[in-house]
């Protein structure tokens, strides 16, 4: 009964969660001896087969899984997705997410989905269980999931160092099988580490990591020869530790966009911060609220909200805009006096606008 | 000093017999107006789902008019959606215009946590008293959407000023009780007068249940009057959800139940957020006990029932029951919200009088024994 001949094909949607588990779920699998096969990168088409298939009050990310669905459904025998209720104790996935494969389900018709419960809030509930329950879904050996269940956190693990070293999500992919990636990644950091300008690009992994939705916004950075951290880079205790003295978010989607906010804004190596958030995402409004209160103006923040009728060269104008205002700020902050994340205090404040009183005088006379 | 807390409807009755029992005193609020929904609109954030920026709107009338001590809920379980972080935003929020003011967050109504919460602001509070309160308080709300339900067959029998005098004067009598025996007897009386009004012929009378997000269809000011307007085109309506849903009281288990919970996790195998598969199990129900139409009403932005509004295109295909979705927010507009309720009512009529014409032609002995099991 168990190894069928043929290996099942399991496709994984290129979006929402593939960019936090995607190691863990390939090794998963693939250990497991079924074949797995990735969705497209978000396109145009994509997204119109999503938006001609979805309901027009959903957010972009859910929209877009739709067409990465529609995308796979012919092509695997399987349909991996999860539900995602809780990752930690006590905090939650947004009610879209917890609820993607039954909206999926309910619109698409036809489809073999794969799904399984993550629920590490309910004590009750086991991962092993619904591994289990994959497992004979597919026909594969249930004794073996064990074994590659291990496997494949540590191959999670490791994925997971890169990417809190600084490393970018598809850079990170593509060292993780190399020999030499702990040197290659080593010398990509160096040469980060290096550029004049750091921003801090900061929302859900799934916005800043999906170079469609977010108009290639990371790039466009890089160009500028800016160095880029996520919100990603962070660890799970890190975003704890800043967050510990405020009454933490019910979402943890939304503990870790304003875990990162206080973070970035409290290192001094961080120029600027840009907020990605999707248009219509109620979630990340309030936390804005939180952000405001919970930052103090230290850092200049740029929020860009997204939907899929947003354009390129408006983005383009905004974070422009946005970077002038740094480099001028920055400028600015070397000739007078230095201070980076501290108000200047009173005596300096009176002296500069003496000086600045002088030279609005002499330009008079 | 003067406490504030959050307004639902004629909620301020359930809300002032537990402030008089634990001996606080509570600002009076209006019902949402322009003038409150704009400046709450102000200071909102502009996602932020439309519960939010009414209610925000309401403390700001609060804070202006004196109000010291905000009672805020942070519940993490009984409605898990965005109303967890409504309290700590709003705080945020109020803090910004300067004033000082204290906020109790309430994380759930278990008696002993309320009484320790209350503690510091009046030290004659007990455990006891504060559970008299909330049983006070909850049977109130029970009585009121009694009444509500009540006051919608009286509407559509007798017109909407008879039935206004029937509500405001029971109204008032539930407002004057505050003895809890006296308030267990008051359903039977009340179902005693209104007898005495002429009964609606459920045979043959329209049926729409509306469901959504328990805030929008419980607060008359929001979403439009929808129930009064359904009254008004002759139709016999029931609300999927009241406001005792937070008070989480659910009477003995029966396996009727369990059936449709069961059926409900064919469309959603987890409660994604707030009542959010409540929704669904009302859906289901008011299909299965013959309704004629179901209209799903919810916040722009709202999302535990967004999700809720796609899968119930599947549950409206399986179970062949049409259902109206309207989304609701600051710009809804009265006369648009009309047209369409109209126009949804209308469409229905004629389904149901083809339906009834087409199954007495062909099969009505099958059709008869259909409709003894759905009443």
């Amino acid at each position: 009964m168990f190894n069928s001949q043929e290996n099942p094909k399991i496709g994984i949607p290129k979006t929402l969660f593939y960019y936090s588990y995607y190691p863990l779920c390939y090794k998963f699998f693939t250990e497991l001896g079924a074949e797995v096969i990735v969705s497209e990168k978000t396109n145009k088409t994509t997204i119109e087969a999503g938006l001609n298939t979805s309901s027009n009050e959903l957010c972009i990310p859910l929209k877009v899984l739709y067409g990465h669905v529609l995308y796979l459904k012919d092509r695997v025998d399987y349909i991996f997705l999860p539900y995602v209720i809780s990752s930690s104790r006590g905090s939650y996935y947004c009610p879209k997410i917890i609820g993607s494969p039954d909206i999926i389900k309910a619109n698409i018709s036809n489809l073999n989905l794969l799904s399984l419960d993550v629920d590490m809030d309910n004590l009750y509930s086991s991962i092993f269980s619904s591994l289990v329950e994959v497992a004979t879904k597919l026909s594969l050996n249930p004794v073996k999931i064990y074994s590659a269940f291990k496997e494949a956190v540590e191959y999670q693990k490791k994925f997971n160092k890169y990417i809190a070293q600084g490393l970018l999500f598809d850079e990170a992919l593509e060292l993780i099988d190399a020999r030499d990636g702990k040197k290659r990644a080593l010398n990509i950091i160096k040469s980060e580490q290096e550029k004049p300008l750091t921003i801090a690009v900061i929302g859900h992994t799934y916005i800043i990591n999906d170079a469609y939705i977010n108009f290639n916004l990371i790039k466009k950075l890089k160009e500028r020869n800016i160095r880029v951290l996520t919100s990603d880079k962070l660890t799970e205790s890190e975003v704890k530790d800043s967050i510990k003295n405020i009454k933490t978010p019910h979402w943890s989607l939304g503990s870790r966009v304003l875990g990162s906010g206080i973070y970035y804004s409290k290192d001094k190596k961080v120029d600027g911060i840009i907020y990605v958030t999707p248009f219509g995402c109620s979630s990340d409004a309030l936390i804005k609220e939180y952000m405001d209160a919970n930052i103090h103006n230290t850092k200049p923040v740029l929020t860009l909200t997204v939907d899929e009728h947003t354009s390129d060269a408006g983005m383009i104008t905004r974070i422009e805009a946005f970077l002038d205002m740094i480099e001028l700020r920055r400028d600015n902050e070397k000739t007078i006096h230095k201070h980076s994340t501290m108000p200047p205090k009173e005596e300096v404040r009176v002296l500069d606008i003496n000086e600045m009183l002088n030279e609005l005088s002499e330009d008079e006379q | 000093m003067k406490f504030a807390i959050y307004q639902v409807g004629d909620s301020a009755i359930a809300t002032n017999v537990f402030a008089r029992k634990i001996g606080i005193e509570l600002i009076t609020l209006p019902y949402p107006n322009k003038e409150t929904i704009s400046t709450g609109i102000l200071y909102a954030p502009e996602f932020s789902c439309f519960p939010f920026k009414v209610l925000l709107g309401l403390l700001m009338y609060a804070l202006n008019n004196g109000a010291e001590v905000f009672i805020l809920p942070v519940s993490k379980t009984v409605a898990a959606c965005q109303l967890a972080d409504f309290g700590m935003a709003q705080k945020y929020i109020l803090e910004k215009t300067g004033k000082k003011f204290n906020v109790i967050s309430l994380e759930s109504i278990s008696p002993g946590d309320v009484a320790k919460k209350f503690k510091p602001y009046n030290k004659d509070i007990t455990v006891k008293k504060v559970t008299e309160g909330l049983l006070a308080a909850a049977q109130k709300l029970s009585l009121m959407e009694e009444l509500e339900t009540l006051y919608r067959q009286v509407y559509v029998s007798s017109k909407k000023k008879k039935a206004d005098i029937f509500r405001n004067k029971w109204l008032r009598t539930i407002d004057k009780t505050d003895s809890l025996v006296d308030l267990y007897m008051l359903s039977k009386k009340m179902h005693n007068d209104f007898i005495k009004y002429p009964a609606i012929d459920m045979k043959n009378i329209l049926k729409i249940a509306v469901i959504g997000d328990i805030y929008t269809i419980n607060e008359p000011f929001i979403n439009n009057n929808i129930f009064e307007r359904l009254c008004d085109l002759g139709v016999y309506s029931e609300k999927g959800i009241s406001l005792n849903a937070f008070a989480g009281i659910k009477i003995g288990i029966n396996p009727e139940d369990i059936m449709l919970n069961n059926e409900v996790k064919k469309y959603m195998r987890h409660n994604v957020g707030a009542f959010a598969q409540d929704t669904i199990k009302s859906a289901i129900s008011y299909a299965e006990k013959g309704f004629d139409g179901i209209i799903h009403i919810y916040p722009f932005s709202c999302m535990p029932e967004i999700t809720v509004r796609n899968i119930l295109p599947k549950v409206s295909a399986d179970y062949d029951i049409p259902i109206l979705y309207l989304p609701i927010d600051e710009q809804t507009g009265d006369a648009g919200f009309t047209t369409r309720v109209e126009a949804f009512v209308d469409l229905i009529n004629i389904r149901k009088s083809k339906n009834n014409f087409s199954t007495n032609n062909t099969n009505s002995i099958n059709n008869m024994n259909k409709k003894d099991m759905t009443e």
